[in-house]
């Protein structure tokens, strides 16, 4: 009997540590893995069972997305705009598009089937790339902005993009043509005071029925400097496009934005948040604001579903050293600040297994 | 009495205050510097981004580096010398600038580290220095312009700031224009003969005051008037219509580029000390995306500003100086954002007396540290002091007969900065 994935739950598995901050993270289709790419330019790879570590690729700056593919193909996209693919079998490049995007390439998001691959940048423009040849397939024009956020509907027909101006665009992929647009004008702060607006729909997500969809980010921000606010998510009703009551984090002391977001097969949404001095996996049942379960750690910048739903993976902050306004540090023990992907297993902890029972001693 | 020595009795050379004093009424600058300046006031234009612009986003890129962060280094118009992508029309006229990448000061807070930056960080004396702006007004003849001396561009409200003076009293305060708009009564027009009796009334008023108490805030608040008349005699300066479509594009319609804009125009007019403030750059969270969004506001105007004034000749007699209080920390925390950081931080000099197309001091491969060439504040007061003609090693102010020092005296011009 299949047992259901129960968040409150929730206990950690598996730890894997890096000496750099890590941006993002997957888990391999098989689930034996988990990858993440970092501040460092590289993809790591963690073998879940013994831990074993590989790196499979790299850019030359910081990695913003990584998206596992069938066929063991890994796409990777960076701050500079680039997209790669990867053979993830024997980690050798396949092909590579140079400046997908000028400058910083901030979201990107595989099709059901994997034949597309969606790209939206600082220039507010979309892109859908052929994911056999890295040819572009199509281009979408209709955000003004950043596009920060894609997702691409379960049926593989649609997709939505959300931007900087909070605006979430629903497009037929297979024309092109913008369908319609969708306001979530709460996930970004205009204020004459600041020096630029802040927020913008920073995630998105389908439930596997492709029923609703979820947006995230921060509202109400207080300033362009310290970006306090506080996190909030929307779910559409994607027929009629409009959102029920906003969804409110499990701590109310939290003060970043819901970074991403997933949803459970049994409508569970799950989504990670940073904050100045922590941060948090909240899970919140269907219908419901209050989110019912957390977990809870240093910012968590991404977290992913394993393939069997029953387990999730966070990458979270990890700082090294002193940190804050600084000035006393010393040449030499002035390093990075750090990353961790926390894997946790959503359903009860196995109880340790039994010392296998200590052999009689030999009778003298 | 803490005031009442006004104008150039504020400030001697240390060979008039050794017995020469009776000269003292000719002046602060040494007779050949001052031929030399006869023919064109110098000015200064401080931008002010106050809260911390992130150095590694801006003049010292360290791409690929541990704390470098997202971005990439571009080739600017020196030689050799790289800038942040973030830069892209600045970095077409670093031929024009002096870059000073090796900033070690001593404050990680902004209460204190404003105050100190703004005021040369004065060995304590027991006396609140002047910011640099009130100096300058004292230090420096006004010209014939018949300007506010120091007129402080700022968002947020307007009026007179006397504070910023320090000892040196009020009247060398700042006028602030908020939103670089003119005074609230020069907007709304006051008949001549009305005027006439207003003021007439208020310096009766001001003089019968006087004859019973210090005479301090009557000479401030007089100074603050003859401003505000001086200022409702040039109210084409504040016209916009007057402003070119073409300048307008060219400076951003946002704050800063509106306050450069309008800087611009006040230097023309001959305001001897011009500060522009930009508020909120002090981006502890999100400090990347943030970045991407501020920099352009400082990138495009600078630039535009930097060409208006050389095409005008101004860059011979304008000294400009780009700063904040500190830079931020190299090492990126936990919402990707970018701390306080004093120990190795940028800024940028142009115009008069200043070198073209030169980078001063180097920092760590990380950026984290400087590795050549540090330099504190009071080094900047005294580059700038020397860029307009002031020797600042001679030059000190007299306050309740103590001399007091302009600059540090344990610190000197920076090295290669100078022209």
């Amino acid at each position: 009997m299949r047992i259901a994935a129960d968040p409150a739950k929730a206990w950690e598995m598996k730890a894997f540590k890096h000496d750099k901050i890590l941006t993002t993270c997957k888990f391999s289709r098989c689930g034996e893995a988990v990858l993440a790419g970092s501040f460092d330019g590289m993809i790591h790879r963690w073998v879940l069972e013994t831990g074993e570590h590989s790196i499979v690729g790299s850019h030359a700056t910081w990695i913003s997305a990584i998206l596992p593919g069938p066929s063991d193909r890994l796409y990777s996209t960076d701050f500079q705009g680039n997209v790669k693919a990867w053979d993830l079998a024997t980690s050798t490049p396949v092909w590579k598009i140079d400046a997908a995007h000028p400058g910083w390439l901030k979201t990107a998001a595989l099709s059901p089937d994997g034949a597309l691959l969606a790209s939206g940048g600082r220039d507010g423009m979309v892109r859908l790339w052929s994911s056999a040849d890295g040819k572009l397939v199509r281009e979408l024009k209709g955000h003004g902005r950043d596009v920060y956020s894609a997702a691409f509907h379960p049926d593989g027909r649609s997709l939505a993009t959300g931007d900087y101006d909070g605006k979430i665009l629903h497009w037929d992929v297979s024309s092109g043509k913008l369908v319609r647009s969708l306001c979530s004008g709460l996930l970004v702060t205009r204020d004459p005071e600041f020096l630029c607006d802040v927020g913008g729909v920073r995630a998105l997500a389908f439930d596997a029925e492709g029923k609703r969809l979820a947006a995230s980010g921060l509202r109400d921000a207080k300033s362009n400097t310290f970006c306090p606010g506080v996190p909030a998510a929307l779910v559409f009703n994607w027929e009629t496009g409009k959102a029920g009551a906003t969804l409110k984090g499990k701590d109310d002391k939290m003060d970043g934005g819901i970074i991403a977001l997933r949803f459970l097969s049994d409508g569970t949404l799950v989504g990670c948040a940073e904050a100045q001095t922590s941060g948090a996996i909240w899970f919140w049942k269907p219908g419901e604001t209050d989110a019912f379960h957390a977990v809870t750690g240093q910012s968590v910048y991404e977290v992913d579903l394993r393939p069997d739903g029953m387990s999730v993976a966070g990458v979270f902050f990890t700082p090294i050293g002193p940190g804050g306004n600084g000035r006393a540090s010393k040449r030499g023990e002035y390093v990075s600040n750090g990353g961790t992907v926390r894997v946790f297993g959503l359903y009860d902890k196995p109880a340790p297994a039994k010392p296998p029972p200590k052999a009689a001693a030999p009778k003298k | 009495m803490s005031y009442a020595c006004g104008g150039h009795d504020h400030s001697f050379s240390r060979r008039k205050m050794l017995g020469l004093l009776a000269g003292a009424a000719g002046g602060l600058l040494a007779p050949p510097v001052a031929r030399a300046l006869q023919s064109k006031q110098r000015q200064v234009l401080m931008i002010w981004l106050d809260g911390g612009m992130s150095q590694l986003e801006s003049w010292d890129p360290k791409p690929g580096t541990d704390h470098g962060g997202p971005f990439r280094s571009i080739p600017s118009s020196i030689p050799g010398v790289h800038v942040s992508e973030l830069l892209p029309y600045t970095a077409k006229r670093m031929h024009k600038l002096a870059v000073v990448r090796s900033m070690q000061t001593k404050d990680n807070s902004h209460s204190i580290g404003v105050g100190r930056m703004l005021r040369g960080d004065p060995v304590n004396r027991g006396v609140e220095y002047p910011y640099m702006g009130s100096a300058i007004a004292k230090l420096l003849d006004k010209g014939e312009s018949g300007l506010p001396p120091y007129v402080w561009i700022k968002p947020g409200s307007s009026g007179f700031v006397a504070q910023h003076a320090g000892f040196l009293g009020g009247r060398y305060g700042a006028l602030a224009l908020g939103d670089g708009r003119p005074p609230t009564h020069l907007q709304a027009g006051v008949p001549a003969e009305m005027e006439q009796a207003r003021q007439e009334l208020r310096r009766a008023a001001d003089a019968r005051f006087k004859e019973s108490r210090g005479e301090a805030d009557v000479d401030a608040w007089e100074g603050c008037y003859d401003s505000a008349l001086k200022l409702m005699r040039r109210k084409e300066l504040f016209d916009e219509a007057a402003v070119s479509r073409a300048d307008r594009e060219r400076y951003g319609t946002h704050a800063l580029g509106r306050h450069l804009l309008q800087a611009r125009r006040l230097l023309e007019a001959g305001v001897l000390f011009t500060k522009v403030t930009s508020f909120h750059w002090d981006t502890h969270a999100d400090n990347f995306a943030m970045h991407q969004e501020l920099m352009p506001q400082i990138d495009k105007p600078f630039s535009a500003l930097i060409d208006d004034l050389d095409e005008r000749g101004m860059l011979d007699h304008v000294v400009v100086i780009l700063m904040s209080e500190f830079g931020r920390t190299p090492k990126i925390n936990g919402r990707w954002g970018r701390d306080h950081w004093p120990e190795a931080w940028s800024l940028a000099l142009a115009g008069a007396g200043i070198q073209k197309g030169v980078v001063v001091g180097k920092t760590s491969p990380d950026g984290a540290f400087v590795d050549e060439s540090a330099y504190d504040v009071g080094h900047l007061f005294h580059t700038v002091y020397r860029a307009v003609g002031i020797n600042s090693a001679e030059t000190f102010y007299k306050h309740n007969g103590q001399a007091l020092a302009i600059a540090r005296e344990d610190m000197e011009p920076m090295k290669g900065v100078l022209a």
